[in-house]
């Protein structure tokens, strides 16, 4: 049986990418171990740490790795024979997983965070309630994450697509359209700190989970579409000195 | 497998540039073509748009008798290695191989393991610390292991030191008789390279100058040899391409095809005739003044 050549460039990209992500996540969570560690013997926190830290750091990521997608990674896989829209089905498969793998860990890192904040009597003292109390919240927390982690690494390829294809200049010059579907899928999970940001101001009351999965998909199917549209007809430059 | 190229009427624009004007051309499956062609003459355009690498702005590439772009059955059967590798300066060596080893159909991984050792690639060196030689030798690595049926190389070994290029041609040649498939070659080394083509194609300000079989083009000059008074005399008033003198003896290169009569004046004369060299050809129809 012959692998579809979208599955086989899934693979091959997780092959080449997944170690980056690895590393990342490994980063990400021995800061936020000594963050926590220092937290516990202080005795004395009004927020969720997890929450502050994931709040923007791992979107940024995404948002690295979605630009990269098209940028670093395209012109190899045309120049060994894989076309524009293979390419952009294989990638966005790709894009799925990593997703994925950032909504449980972000959902993981809450249920862990609550067990610590639990066991050291940190929960008194929050400002908010605890993001993550119910099996209800960590589902919808997981269903919010994979779409916001979607969103970033579709939006960070939209932008990486249009330098790709329009040059610097408009590439800078479209920056704010190509991060309009981030916005419009954080202010619908309410998410730190740019939706939250924008409901508190707004005074926007948090939306119904199902209300942001609509912005949300809606959010993903237009820069999904428009990225895609963009990559099949682009011409490969030349990539290394 | 072969796989034959036609192009029809192709102009490619890259704002208010014409890279390519209108071009018109057919290549028969199963050869090895030289593509010649000035810097900026479009030699790089053709090939983009034949590989699939770019849309022409009108006209249109056939290959095997269908559009390449964006034709998946088409792209895997191509393989464009152009004079820098298609991967990140951050990429290991071993990755770049590990990924064509993935995605192309015809990879042989005895023959690339051979080539990794006969170009002495560096396979855990990132590709941003090779120099421009290993940078070549990969590309011609990749080229020829792919063994894809249609394999297009734009002075893809240009960084390669002479004893590299010439094992490269060694290998392109020994490769092609095993493994026969159409083979372009755009390349400046042009009398280094030029005894491996069977046909040439010489573009200039993106139209076609020339394409016949390059006994043939050699055949549209010719080299005289001989006392420097008597190749004087010879080559008066006609179009010279190139000269060189040692001693007593003159070789002169002259455009145009001579007569019976002529010949045989010129043996009288003690004179030896040859073809003409394909880089004085070169030179000639894509001088400034023709252009």
């Amino acid at each position: 049986m012959t692998t579809s050549t979208p599955w086989l460039v899934a693979r091959t990209q997780a092959r080449a990418g997944l170690t980056t992500v690895a590393g990342y996540w490994a980063i990400m969570i021995t800061i936020y171990a000594v963050i926590i560690t220092i937290v516990v013997s202080v005795g004395d926190t009004d927020v969720s740490i997890w929450a502050t830290s994931g709040g923007s750091a791992p979107k940024y990521f995404l948002l690295a790795i979605g630009v990269m997608l098209t940028t670093a990674y395209l012109p190899g896989y045309v120049g060994n024979g894989v076309t524009r829209r293979d390419y952009a089905l294989g990638a966005s498969l790709y894009v799925l997983a990593v997703a994925a793998v950032y909504a449980v860990i972000m959902t993981l890192g809450f249920l862990v965070e609550h067990a610590i904040y639990s066991s050291a009597d940190l929960m008194g003292g929050l400002e908010d309630p605890y993001p993550v109390r119910s099996l209800a919240d960590g589902l919808g927390t997981l269903v919010a994450e994979l779409f916001v982690g979607i969103i970033y690494l579709c939006c960070g390829w939209l932008m990486g697509t249009c330098f790709y294809r329009f040059g610097a200049w408009w590439g800078i010059g479209l920056i704010p359209v190509t991060l309009l579907p981030v916005v419009v899928t954080e202010v619908g999970f309410d998410s730190l700190w740019l939706g939250y940001g924008i409901n508190n101001g707004l005074g926007i009351e948090r939306p119904a989970l199902a209300v942001g999965v609509l912005m949300a998909a809606v959010s993903v199917a237009a820069a999904w579409f428009v990225n895609f549209a963009l990559i099949r007809a682009v011409a490969i430059k030349k990539v290394s000195g | 497998m072969t796989l034959p190229v036609e192009v029809k009427d192709l102009t490619i624009r890259y704002g208010d540039t014409v890279a390519v004007d209108g071009l018109t051309l057919g290549l028969d499956g199963g050869k090895i073509y030289g593509l010649l062609g000035r810097n900026g003459s479009g030699k790089t355009s053709v090939l983009s748009a034949v590989a699939a690498f770019r849309k022409a702005t009108s006209g249109a590439v056939l290959v095997d008798g269908a559009e390449p772009f964006e034709n998946a059955a088409l792209t895997r059967q191509i393989c464009f290695v152009r004079d820098r590798v298609d991967a990140q300066d951050t990429d290991q060596v071993r990755a770049v191989l590990k990924m064509s080893r993935a995605l192309r159909p015809n990879w042989d991984e005895e023959y690339a393991q051979a080539l990794i050792e006969r170009f002495h690639l560096p396979l855990k060196k990132r590709i941003g610390a090779l120099s421009r030689g290993a940078k070549s030798a990969l590309s011609v690595t990749l080229g020829l292991a792919a063994r894809a049926p249609l394999t297009i190389f734009d002075e893809a070994y240009l960084g390669m030191d002479a004893p590299s290029r010439y094992a490269f041609y060694e290998e392109l040649l020994n490769d092609y008789i095993a493994h026969p498939r159409t083979i372009i070659i755009s390349t400046h080394l042009i009398e280094e390279v030029g005894s491996l083509f069977e046909e040439v194609v010489i573009i200039d300000k993106g139209k076609l100058v020339a394409h016949d079989e390059t006994e043939a083009l050699r055949a549209r000059g010719v080299a005289v040899t001989g006392p420097v008074e008597a190749v004087d005399a010879f080559t008066a008033g006609r179009t010279v391409l190139g000269d060189q003198r040692l001693g007593g003896t003159r070789s002169t290169t002259v455009y145009g095809q001579l007569t019976d009569e002529e010949r045989a004046r010129a043996r009288d004369a003690g004179l030896e005739l040859g073809p003409v060299g394909l880089q004085d050809l070169f030179v000639h129809l894509t001088a400034e003044e023709r252009r």
